[in-house]
């Protein structure tokens, strides 16, 4: 059969968004479950943001697949949607399917007549599953799917029935390695800012923190599993492309395995530069496996600094603090690693909170610091605490870049500081630079075509960015969530207070403490898969 | 004055009971095999378009009609990515009023199509056909009210003004590049291919297409009034879908008309699917006027970049990108001006 999976634009082409400029990778995700059955079944990948608009429905047209599947984040829901719409339209027979973060935590907005199967959790054996079902009853047009664990779907009478949670599988190794020839077309064209051409990869999968504005452990159900560091030299060897994200949840967890990694790198003599998300503890703890890493070819490491603050960083559970962060960011620099952090204003800041995180920044050298807000994403702590009060139900302004709840500043004056945050920061990034030729002479002489790619990029996007009233146009006539209809202000929301991580201990034994501290964040420790135990145990809904 | 303008952008409404009650008749008259109501009247004394309507409907002709049919619902310009958006995200009334700006004009200048395919049309029995669509999309079936009047109001309940300026607002530049190529396919195409445009290539396309616009637009708050020009389209098509079938059947006995008729459909829908990719361009840039120029699926070279920032960093060459803009606008009439046009 025929299976045709796409990935969705994050946003209708043109507007604010990272993916634009910043960080744009392979569709791992689909290229991971199509390898899983692509031994029986022919598979294509469409990659929507590297198309034009009308290619999905001529590929719908012309090629006419009897499955189509899409993923989604939380931003990218909509869009998801749109595809799967579209596809039964175009091609009405066809199974339409959908998977992802947002789908497994939020499965309910899914429940529409165009979605045939909602898959929850890990796809490449639920989705071997489905097709082998599939390919015994469309001629009948049977569309139960009983019994498949990890998926819930519509019966004929339009009723959506829950199966029994899939287990995780237990060793990535026994995965299929992602066919990367399903994205031939595109590759060359994923970057992470002047990192490019790039390849994607994963090597572990889930997070063993459980920071309340995160949903990766939620949906990983708190583990974390790892592939083995023969199959990860393995695949990194295989990429033709000079530079390779590892899009790990966390890479940095384990130290054994990082270890491990090192040793069969240096024992097959891998030359590539590769790039990760770690935790900045980790790395403080552990200067002499970041030198190592480096020495390996690790050329960037993203992490959430988060804060400049720690009651701020308790208060979001990070169990870090900003010494860690800045002695993580001195071995980074030392060792030729650019830093890239992610750091999280709160809406309820005032203008000296925002002055003081630049401070900060600058004075960290940083080299690529990226801004974001504090937005409770459907499917974490802080959605569940605060969902109704947040402005808008729109999931496009869940980007990270919008305040989705009350802000203490006017709009205007709370996105004029946040707006100005790169231009106040430039002297983090010049200085970080700096040490960065310093550590690694060659890199920029041999990659200066990428860089100039990527400042003529970055320097357009600013264009919208360095602009507060990008962010008031982009909501405006979309902020009417719960908060905005009940009138709320910053004054009616509990945020954190700050004391958090003096009171975490007592909070861990007393979970239902009142009031607005962080103790009232962590009260709703169900996670997904706990609601699909409980659906399924029904008979379905 | 847009009452004067009489226009629709498809033949939206269904006939009015005596135009049904019209094209029944024309059928028992004249129709080939018995065709069911709603074909169009058949003066025996004049000759054929298609020879299929002296010797009957074949089974050839009708396979044709369903084969175009599917092709049409599984068109680009039918299933545009962005009509999926509207079905699923959450637009504003603010990104509605873009789209109905930017769709305004098609609807007040549709009449002016079948105005010239009129005066073209070979036969009486073409001409009585699209006479009596004319009659109704001159506001029978509608109580009274041209379908450019009701698209006025709910262009007004989006906050709107165009409908009460159309003397002075320009067409945008999508709106313009459709009904530019359509009336070149009215007038400069062969007759069927004209008839392929505006009959199947609006008749069947646009119940679908409105079928993803009208569950955004109540999401987004609009009452049915509010809305009844979309919805007349869905819930009030299917007789005219076999009114249409019929006279299709009638004109398209041959291959080559057959062929003609795909053409013009499939020439409608490719501009409908440039039109509504502009449609999508401009609710973008109504949020974001800076945005970044998409990159589409092909890479750009590292000089290319370069010029483009070269070019968008430059006040002088964005005040000259501005300019020409702007001239290219003067040179669009105003949606008076197009529909007047249309009436030469």
């Amino acid at each position: 059969m025929r299976v045709l999976l796409v990935m969705p634009t994050p946003f209708e082409n043109g507007r604010l968004g990272l993916e634009n400029v910043v960080w744009l990778s392979e569709p791992v995700a689909l290229t991971s479950v199509g390898t899983a059955i692509q031994d029986r079944h022919e598979v294509r990948v469409l990659d929507l943001r590297l198309e034009e608009e009308d290619a999905l429905v001529r590929a719908l047209s012309t090629w006419k697949p009897d499955v189509v599947g899409t993923t989604s984040m939380t931003t990218d829901a909509y869009q998801a949607k749109a595809v799967l719409r579209t596809a039964k339209n175009v091609c009405p027979d066809v199974l339409t399917l959908v998977g992802g973060h947002h789908p497994t935590l939020c499965p309910d907005e899914f429940d529409v007549d165009y979605v045939d199967v909602i898959v929850q959790g890990e796809g490449e054996h639920t989705l071997r599953e489905i097709m082998e079902r599939w390919t015994k009853q469309r001629e009948a047009g049977d569309r139960t799917f009983d019994g498949v664990r990890g998926t819930r779907w519509r019966d004929a009478n339009g009723v959506r029935r829950v199966n029994a949670k899939r287990e995780q599988t237990a060793s990535l190794d026994d995965l299929p390695v992602p066919n990367r020839r399903l994205i031939e077309k595109y590759q060359g064209r994923y970057f992470f800012t002047a990192f490019r051409p790039m390849a994607s990869i994963f090597t572990s999968r889930g997070c063993s923190f459980d920071c309340n504005f995160c949903a990766i452990w939620e949906f990983y159900e708190r583990r974390t599993r790892f592939l083995s560091a023969k199959k990860i030299v393995d695949q990194m060897e295989a990429c033709a492309e000079p530079f390779v994200f590892v899009l790990d949840d966390n890479f940095l967890t384990n130290k054994r395995r990082v270890v491990e990694l090192c040793d069969e790198m240096e024992r097959r003599g891998l030359k590539k530069y590769w790039m990760t998300q770690g935790r900045t503890d980790f790395a403080a703890d552990n200067p002499e496996l970041v030198a190592r890493l480096a020495k390996n070819g690790l050329v960037m490491l993203l992490s959430g600094f988060e804060s400049n603050d720690d009651d701020n960083l308790a208060a979001l559970r990070k169990k870090s603090s900003w010494q860690k962060n800045l002695r993580a960011n001195e071995i980074l620099r030392e060792n030729g690693v650019v830093s890239t952090g992610i750091f999280m204003v709160r809406p309820d800041w005032t203008k000296e909170q925002f002055a003081g995180l630049y401070d900060y920044v600058n004075s960290l050298d940083i080299g690529i610091p990226l801004f974001t807000i504090l937005t409770p994403l459907p499917g974490t702590q802080l959605y569940r605490a605060y969902r109704d009060k947040l402005l808008t139900d729109d999931h496009r302004l869940f980007d990270l870049l919008h305040a989705v709840l009350p802000t203490r500043l006017p709009r205007e004056e709370f996105y004029g500081e946040f707006c100005r945050a790169y231009d106040a920061t430039e002297k983090s990034v010049r200085s970080a630079y700096k040490w960065f030729f310093k550590a690694r002479p060659t890199f920029i002489p041999e990659n200066i075509t990428s860089i100039v790619w990527f400042y003529a990029r970055t320097w357009r996007y600013q264009r919208i960015h360095r602009d507060h009233r990008s962010f008031l146009r982009d909501e405006e006539g979309l902020l009417n969530g719960p908060g905005a209809k009940a009138g709320l202000t910053w004054e009616d929301i509990a945020y954190p207070k700050g004391d958090e991580h003096v009171a975490a201990k007592a909070a861990d034994d007393a979970p239902a403490a009142a009031g607005g501290k962080l103790v009232k964040l962590r009260i709703p420790r169900r996670i997904w898969a706990d609601d699909v135990a409980e659906a399924s145990a029904g008979v379905g809904r | 004055m847009m009452r004067d303008a009489s226009a629709v952008e498809a033949r939206e409404a269904p006939p009015s009971s005596d135009a049904r009650a019209e094209a029944a008749g024309g059928a028992a008259l004249g129709g080939p095999g018995g065709a069911s109501s709603g074909a169009a009247p058949q003066p025996s004394s004049e000759p054929r378009v298609s020879a299929s309507a002296a010797s009957g409907v074949t089974a050839e002709a009708r396979r044709f009609l369903a084969d175009l049919r599917v092709e049409i619902e599984s068109h680009p310009g039918v299933n545009h990515l962005f009509l999926g958006r509207c079905a699923t995200s959450p637009f504003a009334r603010q990104d509605y009023r873009v789209f109905g700006e930017n769709h305004y004009p098609l609807v007040c200048v549709f009449t002016s199509y079948l105005e010239r395919l009129l005066v073209r049309a070979p036969t009486s029995d073409a001409k009585l056909w699209l006479a009596k669509v004319l009659v109704d999309e001159y506001g029978e079936g509608s109580e009274g009210e041209d379908h450019a009047t009701l698209y006025g109001h709910f262009l007004r309940s989006c906050g709107s003004t165009v409908p009460d300026r159309a003397d002075v607002v320009k067409v945008p530049a999508p709106a313009f590049e459709f009904v530019r190529e359509h009336r070149r396919i009215v007038s400069e195409e062969p007759f069927l291919v004209g008839l392929g445009a505006v009959g199947p290539g609006h008749e069947w396309a646009i119940p679908k297409m409105f079928d993803a616009v009208i569950p955004g637009l109540r999401r987004a708050g609009f009452t049915p009034d509010e809305i009844g020009y979309f919805t007349l389209h869905v819930e009030q098509d299917v007789d005219h879908g076999a009114w249409l079938e019929e006279a299709l059947l009638r004109f398209g006995g041959t291959h080559e008309a057959r062929a003609q008729i795909r053409r013009g459909a499939i020439l409608s829908l490719e501009a409908r699917a440039r039109f509504w990719s502009g449609v999508q361009r401009a609710v973008v840039r109504w949020r974001q006027p800076n945005a970044v120029r998409v990159d589409g699926a092909s890479p750009r070279t590292i000089a290319r970049e370069i010029l483009m920032t070269a070019w968008d960093g430059s006040p002088r060459l964005r005040a000259l990108e501005a300019g020409y803009d702007s001239f290219l606008a003067t040179r669009r009439p105003t949606i008076r001006e197009l529909v007047e046009q249309g009436r030469r």
